[in-house]
């Protein structure tokens, strides 16, 4: 049932994924006189979108939105000889006179961490928090999000910040 | 001086010229006490997720707007103090995202929240 988090592709081929942006961008674009309402160039505005669609396609992959329900069915799961689609088997995964032995879960990889996003800057991005609440607007537990400790704490955070200041609704998923 | 985003939402409709005037008494307010201000980026005006009451008027849609600063944490209290009398603002947040710009530029840039 964790499936997803698991299954996920490595944290090496999500690094190649992530663009690289450089350096000159960000710092010395700011002036220090205030600017007016411009509207950017519609070249970098769309650059910086398509950036961000690809981003959040990683996300969205890596979340499972239903937690399993007992160990002993992880277990069973996770026990040799028990197929899945998509599984890779050896010969000796067919040879019943072993005695089964239990795979431990690969461990969950935190997609936050990798592509280095800070949750507290992103209150304001509805779409990105979205992925961590539930259809009902419920924060989604940490099994389901698969998020380190550090991250599941700041997403709670941005999350009901964001709910507060009426970015996000409470009840529910909307972006 | 520490950096800071003050997140507002702020009537719809508004005159451009009303709304022009809130962001800049807004500006002035950090400006006059030696504060800079770095950044305004409208967000749009848009559906609220939920209704808010506010002044005494219901609320549906709102226009946000970002406005980031750098300013002493001593005008901090000023600011919440003048946005919450004034009629034209719906909701106020400032945050404190870091000390520094550059700390928080490396991941918005990422996201297309363009700091």
């Amino acid at each position: 049932m964790l499936a997803s988090v698991y299954r996920n592709t490595a944290a090496k081929s999500l690094k190649s994924l992530v663009p690289k942006i450089g350096a000159t961008s960000a710092v010395s674009s700011h002036n220090l006189v205030a600017r007016r309402f411009k509207s950017d160039d519609a070249g970098e505005q769309e650059e910086s979108r398509h950036h961000a669609d690809s981003l959040l396609n990683i996300i969205a992959n890596s979340i499972n939105s239903q937690t399993s329900g007992s160990v002993a069915n992880e277990q069973f799961r996770m026990a040799r000889g028990n197929f899945h689609r998509g599984d890779i088997y050896k010969p000796s995964d067919l040879n019943d006179s072993k005695p089964t032995t239990y795979a431990s879960p690969p461990k969950p990889v935190d997609q936050l961490k990798i592509l280095k996003l800070n949750p507290i800057v992103e209150y304001k991005n509805a779409t990105l928090l979205s992925h961590y609440i539930t259809p009902l607007g419920r924060l989604m537990s940490r099994e389901q999000t698969g998020l380190s400790a550090k991250n599941q704490r700041r997403v709670t955070k941005a999350v009901r910040r964001a709910r507060a200041m009426c970015i996000i609704s409470p009840t529910a998923k909307l972006h | 001086m520490v950096f800071y985003e003050l997140f507002c939402i702020s009537r719809t409709r508004l005159v451009e010229a009303n709304l022009k005037d809130l962001v800049k008494q807004t500006s002035l307010i950090v400006m006059n006490k030696g504060g800079v201000v770095r950044n305004l980026k409208p967000l749009g005006e848009k559906q609220l997720p939920y209704r808010i009451r506010k002044h005494q008027e219901y609320h549906v849609q709102g226009y946000q707007w970002l406005m980031q600063f750098d300013a002493n944490p001593t005008v901090i209290g000023e600011l919440n103090k003048r946005l919450k009398v004034d009629p034209r603002v719906l909701r106020h947040a400032v945050i404190r995202l870091g000390s520094k710009l550059e700390d928080v530029v490396a991941s918005a840039e990422k996201t297309g929240t363009r700091v």
